[in-house]
């Protein structure tokens, strides 16, 4: 019982430190690859990045406000960027830009009047086996600027 | 900011990771309380998770990784410029004072007082009051160092706030750049609730701000407009604090913030289509939903705003 507690433990820490590692990897990619693309664009300071598997997906919710232009922009490893979508939906759902249509990894917008827009990322199935699944790091940057 | 939380900010997940952890969890809890049940019993299919069992098993980083929707909140930037283009001004008097900022000694007390701090220094960037955002900047970093935030001030950011002080442009993307670091190292360290806290106290500092350099007796419409759309953000913040409710720390917290929060959700929302039209080859997104808003309510959130900052602030 003992030595299975021990191996529990040091299998625990080991997978905590791989997650913490990802994260920390996740962080470097954004920084490096990611926030140049705002461009003219200021950051809004938010740091949304995860690793993500195909067959996963992920909304994000934000606030935007009328009298600012903004840069909405999905950055992707290329492990997954080729597959990967993004979507922006209105408070009812309906779908307002889908990357799908336009082969973009950003979108430039800008709304007449302040609300919530949900942005769904999701990574399609690739058909790859469980064990080998691919992903990659996803960060969503949100940039403005006064229009 | 600085969060998060992003927050407040997306934990994406592996759920592949989520059910080696609930198996191994499951298995130390069983090993530990001298149980026989089979750890597997517990393990779902791969495309379901139990975010109730993670969260008692596990915590709230696993759990956060169980989670598909996540709330992300505008800087405390964009609401000062927002401000500044409905006929805002500078007042030095509303600020916090910088110098008070090593006397906070617990972490929530830090948390609260870094979100103000940070939101002071955007307002004085914003404002063009350079000698003020490099007295909040340094204040966010003694605050912050008490919190074990190191990565933000760890490069030169302080001298190139201080070489380019005179240029707005260039301070506000410092500004931008030091939320960023601060979120993204609270996140890292899976410390998303010290990320809501500072969020939480900087959208207050925010609309403290606003309220104060309202006109009182003749609010400028505009301005009256950005703080009552505020609503938007208290959505997001009700649902964060929902989220990490569990939590004692964040509990205590909240009540803090509960008023003013509760008095945004009060205000009636007007939903209209969503338009999608080009302009000049920009998208621009119309109708969508406005907050109805009396001057009475205005009145009430001001009041709201300035007796929970009263009490964040305090030391």
């Amino acid at each position: 019982m003992r030595r299975t507690i021990q191996l529990t433990l040091a299998l625990f820490i080991l997978l905590a430190g791989i997650s913490e590692s990802a994260s920390a990897q996740c962080k470097n990619f954004t920084k490096k690859k990611c926030l140049s693309e705002l461009s003219e664009y200021t950051g809004n300071g938010q740091y949304n990045g995860a690793v993500m598997f195909e067959g996963e997906e992920a909304t994000l919710v934000q606030t935007f406000y009328s009298g600012k232009d903004y840069r909405l922009f999905v950055c992707a490893h290329p492990a997954i960027s080729d597959s990967l979508f993004f979507e922006v939906k209105d408070y009812r759902k309906k779908i307002i830009f889908s990357s799908k249509d336009k082969g973009s990894n950003s979108f430039d917008f800008s709304v007449e009047s302040t609300q919530q827009l949900y942005i769904r990322v999701a990574v399609p199935e690739m058909g790859t086996a469980n064990e080998l699944k691919k992903n990659g790091c996803v960060s969503i940057l949100v940039g403005f600027k006064d229009n | 900011m600085f969060c998060d939380l992003s927050l407040l900010e997306p934990r994406i997940i592996m759920k592949k990771s989520i059910i080696v952890y609930l198996c191994f969890s499951t298995l130390l809890i069983s090993s530990c309380g001298g149980e026989s049940e089979n750890a597997n019993k517990e393990e779902k299919p791969s495309n379901i998770i139990d975010t109730s069992l993670i969260k008692e098993g596990m915590g709230d980083e696993m759990y956060d990784r169980a989670r598909t929707m996540f709330y992300s909140m505008p800087s405390p930037i964009e609401l000062q410029t927002m401000i500044e283009q409905a006929g805002g001004y500078f007042r030095a008097d509303l600020l916090h004072n910088p110098q008070t900022s090593s006397q906070y000694q617990t972490t929530d007390q830090q948390a609260l007082a870094l979100g103000v701090y940070g939101t002071d220094m955007s307002y004085a960037t914003v404002f063009n009051q350079q000698q003020e955002s490099l007295l909040f900047l340094a204040a966010a970093q003694r605050v912050s160092k008490k919190m074990g935030i190191h990565d933000p001030f760890n490069g030169d950011l302080i001298e190139r706030a201080n070489a380019n002080m005179a240029d707005k442009d260039s301070m506000l993307l410092i500004v931008s750049e030091l939320y960023w670091e601060l979120n993204s190292q609270l996140q890292e360290e899976n410390r998303n609730q010290l990320g809501l806290i500072v969020l939480a106290a900087g959208w207050l500092e925010g609309i403290y701000l606003g309220t104060q350099i309202m006109d009182a007796d003749k609010p400028e419409p505009e301005i009256a407009k950005v703080l009552m759309e505020q609503r938007f953000v208290a959505m997001q913040l009700n649902e964060m604090f929902t989220d990490y409710h569990n939590e004692s720390f964040i509990r205590e917290t909240e009540q803090f913030f509960r008023p003013i929060l509760d008095k945004y959700l009060s205000l009636e929302m007007n939903e209209q289509e969503t338009t999608v039209t080009e302009t000049k080859g920009k998208t621009v997104i119309g109708g969508a939903t406005t907050v109805v808003f009396s001057p009475e309510d205005l009145t009430q959130i001001k009041t709201l705003a300035m007796e929970a900052r009263a009490k964040i602030i305090m030391i």
